[in-house]
């Protein structure tokens, strides 16, 4: 006897397919319920004012600049996108920058809590950056101080970015001088990368092969971008997981 | 040839398969606010054994489900674990926090309980808004050797009783089933000697599983007979329907605590109006969030211990108000209750071993690294993080009071009088943008605006003085300027409220237990003159297996010689589980 049951099957399994991802609307609108009903608020509204201590026309710690282009942040594992976020690069703050604030009475400029920032991303013109507050165990303090970086890459070698400026005094003017300084983390210790010289002394357990690389690609490590860097770790971590 | 006989099979087959469909598609949930209640969490609860002595803790751990399909989930992040009488009153509740996809905890059996049966319960604030049907439960019993046991009756277990012992764990059909299986590297231990084990964990096709395991190894008198199923999984039965459209909501951080704020003289709910928690301490953890139009809110709480809440309004004009919080433990007990207790007279011997091993390692037990009771770190920074400017009261001459404290040494902050009262007045160092209201004052983490009671704080019970003179943004509500005091004991230095506000003493998650056993790796420790009769040898609920499907632990075993029973147990994220006990025997 043959039955012919395809028809009501295949609606069974859509069914069934439908259940399943109800299940996960399901998970996902609670997770959403759960965020309204406890944080109504928009949780960018939580610190201190921020206060503009330089001359924007002369000279900005603010990265990126004007236009500020949207920005994304990660706050109790909520994403929050096209926000104007923007990076103090000379006190190491995050400033969420809304004119719409004023309307309610608030500053348009507020220095977001670091504690509610689990991690957010400018867009440079460099490309984009994903920045975390990482802090440090006490005999690194001396090179690397506890605050906002960008995490370039998370592998066995940790590539972090500090971007900062220094004051100067310039034509009698202030003015911040835009100063990023690269970091490699190879097992805990860590090591700022100025040239090729220090990049082979991060990397020493394959020194040899990353100095050919180097002059393969013709790559200048002191004037080098993220992603060139970024390439030679990648090459150095082939390296290692082949064990060569 | 078609007979009409098959005719017949082929339509009602057809129209089986119809039906089928047809009341799939009606209980197809949708995916608007049906699908919230469509997901339904589900929890199945271990504990090391089943029989304990007062005075000794029970060991737990909790797996976290998808009730649908019986894989690993991590939606609520607390668990509420009750232990009920056999009148179904709690004698011990706790909040746990399970951050991940399973967790554990300990619970200490006071020396108050009476022998009997007890039943252990698990739920998620979610599972709340279902029957308590369908909450995890195990029964454990109690042994109280300090009071008279009339309560119980000689003889065997009950087995009706027994196959009470809903475990909540939905059922396991043999193709989800994991394999377990552990060998020891000997086949005989001596006392305090080391015992190591190797843990597999295989599909039932032999493929590696990666598994979240429990092992308990206990004395084998302390656990039922694993074949009069009080260790086995039993199904929980038919899927219930919620109770009623959802009331409680996840607590996706921490516990959600849910109040209402109404009006003293008309009983009306006072709405849209900003609310503020603050605990009593030396860090100001303060929330705000605004009431709805039923007057309610919802704060979130990561902090453990017992803590001391204050609610009130930001706006100060509003004093005539009470508040009223839900209770966080379900009062529902809608579900069986643990049966009447029977002595086994086959183990009396063990469990007279029991009690004196209990006794032993309570006087034993304060001298020797052991069980430990850890405070998890609590979130004990300031809501406003560094601030302006810091005055630490030890740094300082001694002065005579706080008025001149603010005078000479607190920086941006003078004191004014208006209308006979005492007020702070806060400097941003902006003239044209000067503040006009007063600051948020804070005493030991909670907001005080009766600045002269404050000014008559002892300053020998000050430690610090901390000051942001900038606008502050609290939850969308905007302050001018901050100033902290801090006391030394951080109690607010029994200062009264000039208006009645909700002051009350609050169980936020419950302190982390953790199980540690004594180590004998070195001849010192081996012939260390304590002694160790641990009922419970060994508990480990964070064995995870790898890839390999593979894990490796080590005890040491104790002073007494005998036979113990190991139970391991385990999930899959993909909802396979499974059980095995083995013997050990120690010469």
């Amino acid at each position: 006897m043959k039955i012919n049951i395809k028809y009501p099957l295949v609606v069974l399994l859509a069914l069934s397919s439908l259940f399943l991802k109800a299940q996960q609307e399901g998970h996902r609108e609670l997770q959403e319920l759960y965020q309204e009903v406890l944080h109504p608020t928009d949780p960018l509204l939580n610190g201190r004012e921020y206060g503009y201590y330089f001359q924007p026309k002369v000279s900005t710690p603010l990265i990126p600049g004007e236009p500020y282009p949207p920005a994304s942040v990660l706050i109790r594992n909520r994403l929050f996108t096209d926000v104007m976020l923007l990076y103090d690069t000379y006190k190491d703050l995050v400033v969420y920058y809304n004119p719409g604030n004023l309307r309610h009475g608030l500053p348009a400029s507020i220095i977001v809590n670091k504690q509610l920032i689990e991690e957010f991303t400018l867009n440079l013109p460099s490309g984009q950056a994903r920045f975390k507050y990482l802090t440090f165990p006490e005999d690194q303090e001396d090179l690397l101080r506890n605050g906002y970086y960008e995490i370039v890459s998370e592998g066995a070698c940790k590539f972090i970015i500090k971007h900062s400026a220094l004051k100067k005094i310039q034509d009698g003017a202030v003015i911040y001088k835009y100063k990023p300084e690269r970091y490699l983390i190879s097992s805990g210790t860590a090591y700022r990368i100025k040239g090729k010289k220090s990049l082979l002394e991060a990397l020493s357990d394959r020194a040899s092969d990353v100095k050919q690389y180097l002059k393969r690609t013709k790559i200048q490590v002191g004037s080098a971008d993220k992603e060139q860097l970024q390439g030679v770790l990648d090459y150095y971590t082939i390296l290692k997981q082949s064990g060569e | 040839m078609k007979t009409l006989a098959n005719i017949r099979m082929k339509f009602v087959l057809h129209k089986a398969v119809c039906l089928l469909c047809l009341a799939m598609l009606c209980g197809y949930p949708g995916f608007s606010q049906d699908s919230l209640q469509q997901f339904k969490e589900s929890l199945v609860l271990r504990t090391d054994r089943d029989l304990y002595v007062v005075g000794e803790e029970v060991w737990m751990k909790v797996y976290k489900l998808d009730a649908n399909d019986g894989n690993a989930d991590n939606l609520s992040k607390v668990v509420y674990i009750e232990l009920l009488n056999q009148a179904g009153y709690p004698v011990n509740q706790l909040k746990v926090h399970v951050p991940d996809r399973s967790g554990s905890t300990g619970l200490t059996l006071s020396d108050t309980l009476s022998s009997g049966n007890y039943l252990l319960r698990a739920y998620t604030s979610w599972m709340k808004n279902y029957p308590a049907e369908d909450f995890a439960f195990r029964t454990i019993s109690v042994i109280n050797p300090f009071r008279s046991m009339e309560n119980i009756g000689p003889g065997s277990p009950d087995p009706d009783t027994r196959s009470r012992d809903a475990n909540a764990d939905p059922g396991v059909p043999d193709q989800k089933s994991l394999h377990l299986d552990i060998t020891f590297d000997s086949t005989r231990y001596s006392t305090r000697d080391r015992v190591k084990a190797s843990v597999l964990a295989r599909d039932a096709s032999g493929n590696p599983v990666e598994a979240d395991l429990s092992v308990s190894i206990v004395k084998s008198g302390l656990i039922s007979d694993p074949r009069e199923g009080i260790m086995r999984q039993v199904p929980s039965g038919e899927s219930k329907e919620p109770r009623e459209p959802a009331r409680y909501l996840p607590e996706l951080e921490g516990v959600v605590l849910s109040g209402r704020i109404s009006n003293t003289n008309t009983e009306e709910p006072i709405g849209n109006e900003d609310i503020m928690l603050s605990i009593v301490g030396k860090a100001a953890r303060c929330q705000i969030y605004k009431s709805n139009s039923e007057g309610e809110f919802n704060f979130n709480l990561d902090d453990t211990g017992v803590l001391e809440l204050v609610i009130q309004p930001v706006d100060s004009a509003v004093n005539d108000y009470y508040v009223e919080l839900e209770t966080d433990f379900l009062n529902a007990f809608d579900h069986p209750l643990p049966g009447p207790f029977y002595l086994d007279t086959s183990r009396l011997r063990a469990l007279n071993q029991g009690i004196i091993n209990m006794q032993i390692e309570n006087i034993y037990k304060p001298y020797r690294q052991g069980i430990t009771s850890n405070h998890a770190a609590a979130g004990e920074t300031d809501f406003y993080g560094e601030a302006e400017y810091h005055i630490q009261m030890s740094d300082y001459i001694s002065l005579n009071n706080l008025r001149e404290v603010i005078k000479e040494i607190v920086p941006a902050v003078s004191l004014r009088i208006r209308y006979g009262e005492s007020f702070l007045w806060m400097d941003n160092g902006i003239a044209e943008q000067q503040f006009y209201k007063g600051p948020l004052v804070l005493v030991d983490g909670v907001p005080f605006d009766d600045v002269d009671q404050i000014l008559n704080i002892n300053i020998r019970e000050l430690e610090s003085i901390e000051v942001i003179n900038l606008k502050y943004i609290l939850d969308g509500r905007l302050f001018e300027g901050i100033i902290h005091f801090m006391t030394i004991e951080g109690k607010m230095a029994g200062m009264e409220f000039k208006q009645r506000v909700f002051r009350q003493a609050y169980s936020a998650l419950s302190e982390r237990f953790s199980f540690q056993s004594p180590g004998y790796s070195s001849d010192t420790l081996k012939n260390s003159p304590l002694a160790d009769f641990r009922n419970t040898l060994y508990w480990n609920p964070g064995l995870q297996t790898r890839g390999e499907g593979s894990v490796s632990f080590e005890f040491y075993t104790s002073d007494e010689k005998g036979e113990y029973t190991l139970i391991l147990e385990g999930r899959s994220a993909d909802g396979r589980s499974g059980i095995i006990y083995k013997k050990l025997r120690v010469q």
